[in-house]
Order: structure tokens, then sequence, then C-alpha cells
């Protein structure tokens, strides 16, 4: 609603919205944050990284060569094994629904923290993911219920698929200095995306445990190629403790939806994780203990309502170069070394190879943007 | 018939001599008595037996008694210096059989020679010369001619003068008109029903009447003892057209009275608005010590106080949301309105329940003498109003209704997000006066208003007040007079959402308040001006429904029980002019609050911090059972020295109470903000201020100059938790932490109201500052330090100028610059569920930007012809003239997985508007 009261008040009296940047803040903000949760019936997954200060490029630095344990509250331990890229895992191991459990990290500096107790919440199955066209593209909503009146709190993330084909079929390639014949299919693409944005709901207001058409993601039917061919989402769905949606509620209250007229101050959403060395040091993340539930469903461009889907590859042109330079044109071996890739050859009268047509990677090759390799729930 | 007489006898009087004169003719044809009542009755009885006419002011006569008891017929003359023997008439008999009465000295029946040469034109085209010429005439009659007060002999000491004063046009009171005499220097400001009451030596006065906008005019009167003096002035012809303002030529200076902005509609007229309509509170907003978190707010933070620690009072009943579409308009239809006024500090003892501020909205009094009406049509509203008589002279109407066309707007657009979309709202005025007597008069106001908005078909927001009040005066003497007055106020607003069939609801919040009220003032001696009275508020409040909308909706009802208050207060406060230049006022005002039953009340446990999972007990209250009491005197006091008649230093402190606490976690005033009851949870807010002012009056009290600075320090006010949920909560203790509040701040204005070129310069330091209670580790916000609240804008200045190149044109010029607003910024950054997130600092650490902005306006009359069918006037405005992106509020988003940092702002670019007004 804040959106669309932004964009009411912009039409109105021709508001504007800016990028802004702030005043260099350089403060030693080297938080540690935990990101991930106890999975109830399969792996685990926690990774460990560092805040960084707001005008640094690089990706934040990870934590390695930490000790991460689960504990229950029955005294069992487990050590979760580390992977690379600060991510640490734990093989299905054995956490028990309803059982409350909890993780201790000792740093490689040797610093300790520790979460509260958290229980292991078994989350329903998904009803339904269906959508509904609108005017600007395409509505996905997810139903659940939980009959026994227990989760009353959910979260969600997806994964988007979609097929795409590039805007030439390449039949050349250039290897080695030489133009030969391509033997695998560049035209042909999946590319897939995560959420990044902050889904959660809760049926505490309904007299059921019921989560009717939660409005989920919303594609564009002119942003983007996703509904081109054939799209698919899969939706997780994790069952949440109160005061876990409460985090999650505040994250997203504060890092997705301001900019209204009516914002409330920002602040930072405190989580569940505290030091032990020095319990004022502040830890970023939640820890939650739930099982995951998917559902995946798969839209055909023909379901759809007779939209100009773009291919996003409206702007690709091609050029015909000659094997030998000419005083107009670079040959086709200068170019493929400048990284343009060949569509096809061009043939003379006689039938002798003159030249290739050839074009952007982008606008050839799909795997600039994708995966040729069909997903296996493809 | 009696307005006839009256023409005839000032237009005689004006050319009268010194000399007296008898009658002219004797004894034509006898009258033959008895005659006793009243001299009315007299002259009736007279006009029966003989074809003598009277002519006389009903003024002048009413107080004499006839007692004639001889039967014999005798010459009307005889008769007459009988009848007229011991007052301070003198008759006059002319050759047509017209008898005058007029006091003081007869008038000559003849007329001087080429008299009527001189022409008084009495039909035909009554141009504006004439016109003036007329009134000019009327008006030196007034001021010349000597009034006889009271009954003789003259006798030494005081005696008291007391009466109104109204505009001669439309017979409306004159609020805030100075009335006072010269030597020695004594004076009084006319109250809000324009009631004066002042004591003098008794003896020959000028007394001389200055109010805004209103020519400067002045009585002789003959103050024999106690009496009443009715005085009407006339609109400033100049004046009429909204442009030049004549200040209350010095009151800052003498009056006692600190802190206080009287702004009246010629004013609020001339500052250019965003949307071309004079806009009451957008002006209040540029007076010194007055801010807002941002653009297109209308929530007022005086002198560092909250938004809900103002008492915004419409013809003396509460209006709780004075805003209309998002706060680019304010509530107050600006044709209704006469004056607005103010207090910052220095708060009279009669007002209280809130910490920073009064802001008295007044409505105008309709017409007494011909029916008119006014209106305009802008860029988003139009608004017109109807006013007139009800019983000439004696009852008037005023009703006025506005409403926009927004949502006509959007529907005509070709987006459809922007079809589904509504946002309008309209409000209705209806304000009526019977003046029963001299002694008695009744105010009755009504106000309604409703404004809607839904977003894109999704949720639908409305909300409503309603008001209004009985107030009745009554005077029992010169020195003595009470109003009682009986309002109520509802507010209420409610959400709907119908998109999800399942997830349909609409939540309801309401807040009604009903008012009683006495005030009495009295007038004691010449030193002293007392006013003592009690109030009782009846509060109840609806703090939240939430129920199913629709068959299918799956919503599980939740009503927050309603909660009931009493909140009662006396009051007392004396003015004592100790010496000319030394006067103090002490105020006392003592208000008891009692939070009533049926409800059930939380305990916490002492020392921790108040969680929905730490409640110790629930105690459950009966129907109207006392669950707590609060008490407390409120001191009101200050004093003014005077060292020269143009200059003044003046000090005051006060301490104020309040009970009804806004909870909102928004920056801006949001149409979902809940309303609470002080409760055993929630104390009550406790203010205290001390300012101190100096005031010094340049080129003849053309010129104001002021610096004013205050130190305040609030209790138990009410800061948020982080993430704090308000609505629909069950125990919104939990979510606010107690704060005390530190506010200090230096005032500086220059004004010029006169002239054709007129308008103000101010110049606020102030600082504000928070701190939540330290005493409970977990609830510290900042470590537990002082920090700047949303509003702590510490450099603000403004300038509002008008000039006038003609009577047809006149333009405005405002700038405005502040410092930006407080905002917690991010300190830093990390990947969180899927996307980069931001890490914020403590609270407000940061500022956004410097606001800066210039207007606009040229304001077009038509032309000055005096009887024409309808005025009318033009307004073309350029609100944000440099087009500056002033920002609203800067923030930290996360979209597609990365933070990105956004300004905010509501005028991108300069806003050209213009109005329509006119008048009939």
């Amino acid at each position: 609603m804040r959106k669309y009261l932004s964009i009411l008040i912009s039409f109105l009296i021709g508001s504007c919205v800016d990028p802004y940047n702030p005043p260099a803040v350089t403060a030693p903000n080297t938080f540690l944050v935990v990101d991930g949760f106890l999975n109830g019936a399969g792996a685990s997954t926690i990774r460990l990284s560092r805040t960084q200060n707001l005008k640094e490029i690089s990706k934040p630095p990870v934590e390695t060569r930490a000790t991460v344990l689960v504990e229950g509250e029955n005294g069992s331990s487990q050590p979760f094994t580390e992977q690379e890229n600060g991510t640490y895992t734990l093989a299905d191991g054995g956490l028990q629904f309803g059982q409350k459990y909890r993780l201790r990290i000792r740093t490689a500096a040797g610093r300790d923290y520790q979460s509260d107790y958290v229980i292991i919440k078994q989350t329903p199955k998904i009803d339904s993911v269906s959508w509904r066209p609108q005017d600007q593209g395409l509505q996905f909503y997810v139903t659940t219920h939980d009959p026994s009146n227990q989760t009353k709190y959910y979260r969600w993330e997806y994964a988007e698929t979609w097929e795409f084909y590039s805007a030439f079929f390449s039949r050349i390639e250039y290897l080695n200095k030489a133009f030969a014949y391509r033997s695998e299919n560049v035209n042909h693409c999946w590319q897939s995306t995560k959420s990044t944005g902050i889904f959660v709901g809760s049926s505490t207001q309904l007299t059921q445990d019921v989560i009717s058409n939660f409005p989920l993601v919303f594609i564009s039917n002119s942003a983007s190629n996703r509904l081109k061919v054939r799209y698919s989402l899969l939706v997780k769905q994790y069952a949440l403790t109160d005061e876990a949606y409460e985090f999650w509620q505040n994250l997203k209250k504060n890092t997705e939806s301001l900019g209204s007229l009516f914002d409330p101050q920002p602040f930072q959403a405190l989580g569940n994780i505290h030091g032990v060395t020095d319990p004022e040091e502040t830890v970023v993340g939640y820890l939650s203990g739930y099982s995951v539930e998917e559902k995946r469903i798969f839209v055909h461009a023909w379901e759809l309502p007779n939209w100009r889907v773009p291919t996003m590859y409206e702007s690709c042109t091609e050029d015909t170069l000659p094997l030998i330079a000419t005083r107009e044109k670079p040959s086709a071996f200068e170019m493929a070394d400048a990284g343009f890739v060949p569509i096809d050859e061009v043939l003379s009268m006689s039938g002798r190879i003159i030249g290739y047509r050839m074009s952007t990677s982008y606008c050839v090759d799909c795997r600039a943007s994708g995966t040729n390799i069909k997903p296996s729930f493809w | 018939m009696t307005k006839l007489y009256r023409t005839i006898f000032l237009i005689t009087c004006f050319t009268l001599s010194f000399a007296v004169a008898l009658g002219q003719q004797t004894g034509d044809k006898p009258v033959r008595g008895p005659f006793s009542g009243s001299f009315v009755q007299f002259v009736q009885e007279v006009e029966n037996q003989t074809p003598y006419r009277f002519y006389y002011d009903l003024k002048n006569v009413d107080s004499v008694r006839v007692s004639y008891p001889d039967n014999s017929a005798k010459p009307l003359e005889t008769v007459l210096k009988q009848v007229l023997k011991g007052t301070s008439l003198f008759y006059a008999i002319d050759a047509q059989k017209r008898v005058f009465i007029t006091p003081e000295r007869a008038i000559r029946t003849e007329l001087p020679i080429g008299f009527f040469e001189r022409g008084t034109s009495t039909e035909g085209d009554t141009g504006v010369v004439d016109y003036l010429a007329e009134k000019e005439k009327r008006r030196l009659t007034l001021e010349t001619s000597l009034f006889n007060i009271g009954r003789r002999p003259l006798r030494p000491g005081n005696a008291n003068l007391a009466g109104h004063i109204r505009n001669a046009a439309s017979g409306e009171p004159v609020i805030g008109a100075a009335v006072y005499i010269d030597k020695p220097r004594i004076g009084v400001i006319t109250d809000q029903f324009g009631y004066y009451s002042i004591t003098l030596p008794r003896g020959r006065h000028e007394l001389l009447l200055r109010s805004i906008g209103m020519k400067d005019t002045k009585r002789q009167i003959m103050l024999y003892s106690d009496g009443k003096l009715e005085i009407e002035m006339e609109d400033d012809v100049i004046a009429l057209k909204e442009v030049v303002i004549e200040a209350e030529k010095d009151v800052n200076v003498s009056g006692l009275q600190m802190g206080l902005e009287r702004l009246d509609i010629r004013t609020l007229r001339q500052v250019p608005t965003a949307f071309g309509e004079a806009d009451l509170l957008k002006v209040v907003l540029t007076l010194p010590g007055v801010k807002s978190v941002g653009e297109s707010n209308v929530g007022l933070n005086v002198r560092g106080g909250s938004t809900d620690q103002n008492l915004i009072l419409y013809n003396d009943a509460t209006i709780y949301n004075p805003s209309h579409l998002f706060g680019f308009f304010s509530a107050f239809n600006p044709d209704m309105i006469k004056s607005v006024e103010l207090y910052k500090s220095g708060i009279p003892s009669r007002y209280g329940g809130r910490l920073s501020s009064v802001l008295e909205v007044t409505t105008r009094d309709g017409n007494k003498k011909k029916l008119s009406g006014s209106g305009g049509i802008g860029v988003l509203t139009g608004r017109l109003t109807l006013e007139g008589p009800i019983i000439k002279e004696k009852s008037s109407f005023l009703i006025g209704a506005r409403s926009t066309y927004s949502d006509w707007l959007l529907n005509s657009l070709k987006n459809q997000s922007f079809r589904n979309s509504r946002a309008a709202f309209h409000d209705l005025n209806a304000h009526i006066t019977h003046e029963f007597n001299e002694k008695n008069t009744l105010y009755i106001t009504g106000y309604y208003s409703q404004d809607e908005f839904r977003l894109n078909s999704d949720t639908l927001y409305r909300y409503n007040n309603q008001n209004a009040s009985v107030k009745w005066k009554h005077i029992f003497n010169t020195k003595l007079y009470s109003v009682f007055t009986a309002t109520t106020s509802r507010y209420k607003y409610s959400v709907a959402s119908e998109q999800n069939p399942t997830n349909s609801y609409q939540l309801g919040f309401q807040v009604d308040q009903s008012t009683f009220k006495t005030d009495f003032n009295y007038y004691p001696t010449t030193r002293h001006t007392m006013d003592f009275g009690i109030s009782s508020n009846y509060y109840k409040l609806r703090p939240g429904s939430f129920q199913p909308l629709g068959g299918e909706s799956l919503v599980k009802p939740d009503v927050v029980p309603t909660e009931q208050a009493l909140e009662s207060a006396i009051y007392v406060g004396d003015r004592f002019d100790i010496s000319p230049r030394l006067s103090i006022h002490f105020g006392l005002r003592y208000s008891l609050f009692n939070y009533l039953g049926p409800k059930d009340v939380y305990v916490y446990p002492n020392g921790s911090p108040k969680t929905a999972t730490g409640i110790q007990d629930t105690l459950s209250y009966g129907a109207g059972k006392n669950i707590k009491t609060y008490h407390g005197p409120e001191y009101r006091i200050s004093a003014r020295y005077a060292f020269t008649p143009d200059a003044s230093i003046k000090v005051s402190f006060n301490r104020m109470r309040q009970y009804l606490h806004m909870l909102s976690n928004t920056t801006a005033i949001s149409p979902t903000d809940i309303w609470k009851l002080s409760d055993p949870n929630i104390l009550p807010q406790v203010g205290d201020q001390f300012s101190l002012g100096l005031y010094k009056n340049l080129k003849n009290n053309t010129i104001e100059t002021s610096v004013e600075g205050y130190y305040k320090t609030m209790q138990n006010v009410l800061d948020f938790r982080s993430g704090a949920t308000l609505l629909m909560n069950h125990h919104p203790e939990t979510e606010v932490v107690r704060a005390e509040g530190l506010a200090y701040g230096v005032e500086f204005l220059i004004k010029k109201l006169t002239g054709r070129f007129n308008g103000w310069l101010s110049y606020t330091y102030s600082r504000t500052f928070l701190r939540v209670d330290r005493s409970i580790p977990q609830e510290r916000i900042n470590k537990g330090e002082y920090y700047p609240s949303n509003f702590d804008k510490p450099h603000d200045a403004t300038w509002v100028g008008n000039y006038r190149i003609n009577r047809r044109f006149s333009v405005s010029l405002n700038f405005t610059y502040s410092t930006g607003r407080p905002i917690t910024l991010p300190l830093a950054k990390y990947e969180l569920g899927g996307s980069q997130r931001v890490f914020y600092s403590e609270r407000n650490q940061y500022r956004i930007p410097d606001y800066y902005r210039a207007d606009l306006s040229l304001n077009i009359e038509g032309n000055h012809k005096v009887k024409k069918l309808a005025h009318s006037s033009w307004t073309v405005a350029v609100y944000n003239l440099t087009g500056r992106r002033n920002a609203y509020s800067v923030y930290f988003n996360s979209t597609g997985g990365f933070v990105r940092g956004y300004k905010l702002s509501i005028f991108g670019q300069p806003i050209p508007t213009i109005t329509y007004n006119f008048k009939f």
C-alpha cells in the first residue's frame, strides 16, 4: 500500500525519488552475520559472514574456519562441517520436531557466540501455487493451511526458472583461431534466479490457520522474457515461530518497505544470536528451526493473455564480415578475436565461404544469460 | 426604520453648530397629558394626538422614564421641557413639525446655505468617492459626538465601561481590538466575542480603538458611572481586498501575553500554498517556533513538542485530525475562519490538557445585515459559503462546504491503477449566532469532515471528524460575564479491504469527547482582570475493532475493549497591573483525571520492561469504577515590565499536564495513529516551560521586533520501541517507552504589518531531545543518552513578504529555510535472506539535506466598484519557485538483492496554481 501511495502522490503533485548517497560513514562495523536455519527434515546450512561499510563494493567478507555446533536442550551435540564460502552444513542431523536446539559458534579468532534455544517446527504442505494475469503481468499466489492450527506464521522463498532462445541460432563457433561447426546448442537456454525479498504471512487474525492466495511474486509482462516461452516457479514454505515472524517482518519493514509519506522510524531488527565472549557485541541474524515444503508449477506462454512479451534481444543486429579485411570492414577473425560470435557462414555464388555473419556474444550465445543444460525438473 | 432615524440624525448632526437652538415653532397644536412609561410610548401618544413626528436614536432615550401627570392641553414645547428635565437630552422642532431629540445639545433645524449643493448624493451612482465620503462623514460624526455614559452626576472615582465592538458592515464581533485611553494609559483587548470591559477614572475621555484590518476610530465619552457602549468599526477600505494588514499596534509590547501568535484571515490569504487555497495550518507553520517533520504535513511541533501536544480547538471543540488528503490540505475551510491564535508559552489557565500549545481557531459570525456568500475554485478543490441574517440584527447563520474533485481527476486517467484509486475529502461547517438581548447571546457551531482514499483498489481508508459546540454568553453586569460551553468531538477512522475474500476485514477506531465548561470573566477594578471557571471532559475511546467483511471472510473478530475517563479542571487567573509599567498574571489550574472501568488492566513487574509475555496479573474493574486517579496543579505565571511605551520585557512560566496521548511510530502523523488515555501503565505527561522575551517597537509602532527564549522540560513523553505495532494492540503499553524531553531555543522576529510593503522575518534556533527512562536497561534507546527527536531542526528562517503595487495588484514572496530533520541512517550492509540489507545506526544520528523553498503569488482584484453583483479576485501562484527537490525523507531499500539509497521529494518541480475567489 505504501508503494501505491507514493505512486499516487507522485501523480498528484509530481513528487520524485532520486538516488541518494549517504554521507561517508566509516564505522568499524564488522559484526557477525548468521544466515540459515536448522532443518527438521534434511540438511541444515548456516552461512557466516560479516557486515561491511556501505560504500564497499566487494562481496561481504565470509567467516571461515569457525566451529559450528548444534546443541539439543537434552544435551546432544553435533558439529557442522565447513564448506566453501563461509558455509557450514549438517547432513540430516536427526533433529526432532518439537524439540529445542541452539547453535554455538566459535570463530577462528576464538570468540564465542550462541543462539537462543529454538523449537523445530514442522511445516505444513503447500496446498497450491496459482497465478492470475493482471494488466501489467502475472501475479503468483500461494495457498496453504494447517489443519492442526499450530503453524500460524509462514515464510516463503522461491526460485524462478524460465526457458528462452537467443536472437540468432548459431551453427558455427570460433575455436582455436578457427571457425568450426558447433556441437552444442547455444540458442536454447534456461535462466534461474532466487527470491531476494522477504515474504512472510500469518493467519493469527483469522479463525482458522489458513493462508489463502498470499501474493508472492509479480512478473512484469514487459520488463523481462520470463513469460516468453515457458516459466516455472518453485515455492519453498517455512513455518515460523512468532518471534521469528516478528524478526522477518521488522527486517522487511526496515529494508524493503520504506519510502512512503508515513514511514516508521527505521531501526535495527535484533535477532536471537548473542555474543558469549562479549554479551554487548551485536550479532545479526535469526536462527529458526523448521522443515521445508516445496511446490513447483509451470506456466506456458500459450496459457497467457495475448501479451507482447519481449525477447530481450530486440536490439540485436548481425553483421557480415569477410574472411579478409577490406577497407570498410575488419575480418571475421579479427572480430572473433575481439569477442564477437559467429552465427553462420556466408557463401559466394559458387558455394565458397567468403565470410561469416556475426553478432555479440549476448545476442548469440544464450549462456551469457543462463545455462543450456536442461534442468532436471523441466 | 431605526436606521433611517439614525441616518437622518447623523447627517444632520454633521452640520450642527454650538448654538443652542430652541424650538422654532411654538404651540401650533397642544398636546394633552398625562403621560407615563417609556419615552417611546410617550412619542407614540403624542404622534397619535398631533401631526408631530419624532426623530431620535433609541439608544439615547431608552433610559428615559416619562412621568407627566398634568392632564391639561399644553404646547408640545412645554411638555417636552418637562419630560426631558433631568436628562441630557435636548429637543428641536422644525417647520415640518419634526421633532428632533438629541443628546447634549439641540440641533439647528435650518441647514447652512448651500448645504445641498455640497452634495450628499442620495441615489443613482454611488461611486467609490461618494461612498467613501459618506462613510467618512459618518465616522467623523461618531468620533466627534460625545457619548454620555451612566447616570449623572459625576462623582470622583472609577467606573466601568463595557460593550461589544462590531464590524459595521457585517455586525461580526471584532476580536482582539485594542480599546484604550492615552492619559493615563489604560487599555484592554476585546475577547473572542468582541467584548471589552475597561475600568476608567470617571470623567471625559477620548476612547481609542484599533484593530487589525479595521479603521482606527475613537469615541468621545463622558463617563458618569458604570455603563455600556456598543461600538462599530469599519473595515479599512483598502484592506477590504485582503491586502493590507494593520497591526494591533504595540500590543506585543504593552500586552502581558507572550508566546502568542494571532493571525487573521487576511494574513492567511496572502501566503502562497501548494494548491492555491488559503491554508491556516501552513501559515501557522511559518511562525517562529513551529515546525513539522516535512512538507505536506500538518502535524505541528511547537517548541520541541510532539504533534499530539497541541490542543486544536475549532470554536472550542477539539479537532483530532486536522489534515485532509494526506496533509496537503488542512481541515479548516478558509472562508469560515475569522482568526487563529496560537499560544506557545504563557498559556492562559483556562486552557489545559495538552503540553505544548493551544491553537484556537475561531469562525466568523454570519453577516447580520444582509445575505451574502463567497467561494473559490482552485486546482483540486472548490468551496462555497453562504451567510446572512435569520432575524435581522439579532441572529445570523454561516454555512460552508468544501470538496475536492481529485476523484474525478483520478477516474479520468487511462492508467488502471489510478482509475482504481480514490482520494477525496469534503467538509461542512455551520455556525449560528443569536443575540437574545444585550445580555444573552447563543453560538452554535457544527463541523463535519470526511476523507476517503483507496490506492489501486487495495484498501479503503476513511476518516472523519464530527464536532458540535454550543456556547451561551451571559453578561451579568459590565464587570462580570460568563460563557457556558458544551461541545462534542468525534474522530473515527476505518480501514477496509476486500481484495482477498478470505482475508476481507474492516478495522475501526473511534474517539469521543464531550466537554462542558463554564468560564467567568470579571473586571473588579482598573488594575485587576480576573477569569475563573471549571471544565469537565468525558472521553470514550474505542481503540479498535477488527471485523470480517463478507461471507467468505475467515477473519477472527477482535475488539480492543473501550476505555473511558473523566478529566476535570478548575482554574483561576488574575492579571494585576501593579503600575503602568509592571503587570503580573497569576494563574492556577488544577486538573483531575479519573480512568474509569469497565476495564481489565494488566500488571507488570516493577523495574522490568513491560512486555506482552511479562504480564504478571490482570485486574478487572467494573463499569464506572475508578481505576486510577491522577491530579496536579498547573501553574501559569507571567509578568511584564515596560521600560518605555515601546519596549518591554516579559517572563513566563507554565506547567501543563496531558492525559490523552497519540501513539504513532511514523515520523509524520498518519490517518491510522491511535489515541490512548493515561492508565495505570501510561502516566500523564507533564511539561514545564520557562520563557523570557524582549519586545521593542520601532517607527511609531509600525515595526515590531522581539526576541523570545524558552527552556522546556517534559516528563513521561512516549517514544516507541523499535518495530512497535500499535493498531489493534490490546496492551499498547508494551510498545512504548517512557522518555523525558528537553527543548530550548530562541526566536527572533521582525514584523511590519502596515503599509504597502508588509510581512515578517523570523529566525529560530532551537533544539529538542529525548532520553528514555534509564532505570530499565532493556528499554534503552541510544544507550540511554539524549538523542534528537524527529523534529529537531536547529536553524529555521522564514520570510513572508507582501507588496501592494496598487489597489488591484499585490505580490507575495516567501522564503523558508531549515536544517534537515534527523534520521536514522544505515552504518553497514550485510547479506541475509538472499539479499543485501542495511544495518541501522542509533536513532536520529544523521540529518536529511537542508530544506529551502521560495513561493510567489500574485493577487489580482476585480474593479473596485462598491456596488456590483459580485466581487472577485484571482490568485496566481507558484509554489516551490526554484523547483528545488527538497528531501522529505531519505531511505534505503533492498531491491533485486542490492541496497540502494533514495531521496523522496514531495514537490519535484515548481507547482503553478490558479484560484478564483468570489464574494457576493
